[in-house]
């Protein structure tokens, strides 16, 4: 994202890239033009880690604030994401109600905020009391309320999960690819969800475009999902039999093994798996529903992604391709760099 | 012996509660003078006399076994072949039995190597044979199990029973008729030891695929099931298999599995009788049997009454 923004920075303009680890903060500032500035700082901490001059300086300067930062782990914990998502972000805002010159203050969230509901989620809604699958989902939800009730000129950029470049290339990668992995492995008897749920996955290069879109078209007030939408995800079971045809035709070997895609199963029947997994103490099989268990029953609440505000701001941009056409790239991806899959 | 005194014997790999919690209670141990060739002989004789078909009438016998040791006939000690002779390990407990039994006419083999779902792949030949021999009426499948003095008596989390049982299969017969009868090997886990887990993982998705496989064939659903007669694998790992296809629960016959434990081969024919006896087969029901046999073999049968 950074190099994006660099990449297209107007003259004059200038970059402040918030890093938390200073390994991370030397990488990135090896990466990009001399237009951007990278500051090792931690949103958890007051003056966002800074030194209060730095804090101030950036606080005078800056006309554009994108929010990006966060936990990101499905897994995570309630007091972790809370700390991270919740009052992280309310550190930002405070920075932000403090700067002067700003005309845009981007939020990126996630359409994960809308937790259990299903059905079709409008970009203009947030409340609903219909739960979440996880202390992740719960926390960029606060986030959000955060933001919305923030007296800014905010946007809220609510992403579908990112999966890899449409290429096939994974940079980061996340609970589904470990999914993939564990499917490859034939260690996934059972998913939870309903064969025609959608599965809404996006690229990284589209989710970069599309955020930068909306900085750069802020209009204050506004929500917008980056997301596949219903005509660019697949169903659930079109998505496992895509990953065993791609694994069968990357790795021959794997067709002789016969290894069944996992059946696709109510919420009572996976639960009653990792319950029995404990009960006879089988801790590989614990470890495998631990892995699957913080984002997979997101699929029991099949809902599609309204994209209006997207499209009318990003136009053909705002069009995510079809997760169809390139899911076997990314499946061969997973199958390729094994090790990656085991973090 | 009860489940409890099967862990005070250090006979479990499992804590005895954990097995009671997946739905085992108790299961048989063969009295130490009883062999193979006794069991199936009495299963065997019970068998004929349901059918109606006497003894020199059987044109076939197909002897079943899960296990090794049971396919030789003598003490039980006898089965470890360290100490025979070589001759001695050309004595079939499938031949002894043909002529125990008196079935003159009968020809004999066995059929093993396929785990507890032998009986089932002893039924598939069976149907086999009277297919391609026009002059065979019956055909007599029997499968007995008794393990080892002292054996462990858990596989991957249930408990076994020795066992036996027979069936008559006829081309022509009042009692149920088959409408498929299946047979899915996956030899990649021809080692269930060393991938456990990766067996494990496979079982559910796979006897899935094979139950509706097979009720395909047969121009079934799951809706047109009135009894799944199951293997007496745990209740628990049934609970989640019902879930999975999906099926009702209370439409799979799990009473034995408490009170008799798994009877390796046997299972299916011995639920099948006790659920006769209860009253709860009805004609014209449709009937589907699954099994799975451990190296690594996911068996069905579906009859009609």
């Amino acid at each position: 994202m950074v190099g994006l923004l660099a990449a297209r920075a107007h003259d004059g303009q200038r970059i402040f890239a918030l890093q938390r680890s200073a390994s991370g903060a030397r990488a990135l500032g090896g990466q990009h033009s001399s237009r951007t500035e990278v500051l090792c700082g931690d949103i958890t901490k007051p003056f966002l880690g800074l030194t209060p001059d730095c804090y101030a300086e950036v606080q005078a300067s800056v006309t554009r604030v994108l929010h990006c930062a966060g936990l990101t782990r499905f897994s995570a914990a309630s007091k972790e994401a809370e700390a991270v998502n919740i009052e992280g972000t309310r550190r930002v805002l405070d920075f932000a109600r403090g700067a002067p010159k700003l005309a845009c203050f981007a939020h990126v969230s996630t359409t994960c905020v809308a937790g259990k509901r299903t059905g079709t989620i409008l970009e203009s809604e947030l409340e609903h009391a219909a739960g979440f699958v996880n202390a992740y989902e719960w926390s960029k939800y606060e986030a959000e309320r955060l933001v919305r009730a923030a007296d800014i000129p905010w946007s809220v950029l609510r992403l579908s999960t990112l999966i890899g470049d449409a290429s096939g290339l994974v940079r980061q990668w996340n609970a589904v690819h470990r999914a993939v992995a564990l499917v490859y492995r034939g260690l996934a008897p059972v998913v939870p969800g309903y064969a025609e749920t959608l599965v809404d996955l996006i690229p990284d290069g589209f989710a970069a475009n599309c955020v930068y879109q909306v900085l750069e078209g802020c209009r204050p007030g506004r929500t917008y999902h980056i997301c596949a939408g219903a005509d660019k995800s697949m169903r659930l079971d079109e998505l496992l039999q895509g990953t065993a045809r791609t694994i069968e035709s990357t790795r021959p070997g794997w067709r002789k093994r016969a290894i069944e895609p996992p059946v696709i199963v109510d919420e009572a029947t996976f639960e009653l798996f990792g319950e029995t997994a404990r009960d006879v103490g089988n801790v590989f099989f614990v470890n495998v529903y631990e892995a699957l268990r913080y984002f997979l029953p997101q699929l029991l609440y099949p809902k599609e992604f309204d994209r209006g505000e997207t499209i009318a701001l990003v136009g053909d941009e705002g069009v995510a391709p079809a997760l169809g056409s390139y899911w076997g790239q990314i499946v061969a991806s997973c199958i390729r760099t094994p090790w990656n899959c085991q973090r | 012996m009860s489940i409890q005194e099967l862990g005070e014997h250090k006979l479990l790999e499992s804590q005895p509660a954990t097995l009671e919690r997946l739905g085992f209670g108790s299961v048989h141990v063969a009295d130490e003078t009883e062999d193979v060739v006794e069991m199936s002989s009495r299963a065997a004789v019970d068998a004929l006399a349901d059918a109606g078909v006497a003894s020199d009438e059987v044109g076939a016998l197909i002897y079943a076994t899960a296990i090794a040791p049971s396919g030789l006939a003598g003490p039980t000690d006898d089965a470890a072949c360290g100490g025979e002779q070589l001759p001695g390990l050309f004595r079939y407990a499938a031949t002894r039995l043909q002529h125990e039994l008196g079935l003159t006419s009968a020809s004999v083999l066995g059929v093993n190597q396929q785990g507890c779902a032998s009986l089932f792949g002893a039924v598939r030949v069976a149907r086999a044979l009277l297919t391609a021999e026009p002059a065979l009426s019956h055909v007599l499948c029997v499968s007995a199990d008794r393990l080892p003095r002292n054996a462990a008596r858990e596989v991957v989390y249930n408990a076994l029973s020795d066992g036996a049982c027979a069936v008559v299969v006829s081309r022509q017969s009042a009692g149920n008729r088959i409408l498929d009868c299946c047979q899915v090997t996956k030899g990649y886990y021809w080692d269930g030891v060393a991938l456990r887990n990766e067996l494990l993982a496979s079982y559910f998705p796979t006897a899935c695929r094979v139950i509706k496989s097979a009720l395909e064939r047969a121009g079934l659903g799951l809706a047109d099931v009135d009894w799944l007669i199951p293997h007496n694998t745990s209740a628990r790992g049934w609970e989640i298999l019902a879930g999975a296809l999906p099926f009702p629960l209370d439409r799979i016959y799990t009473a034995n599995i408490a009170r008799k434990g798994h009877c390796i081969a046997a299972d299916n024919l011995i639920n099948l009788r006790d659920m006769e006896a209860d009253g709860l087969i009805q004609s014209g029901q449709k009937l589907l049997l699954f099994n799975f046999g451990f190296g690594a073999n996911w068996s069905t049968l579906v009859l009609e009454r």
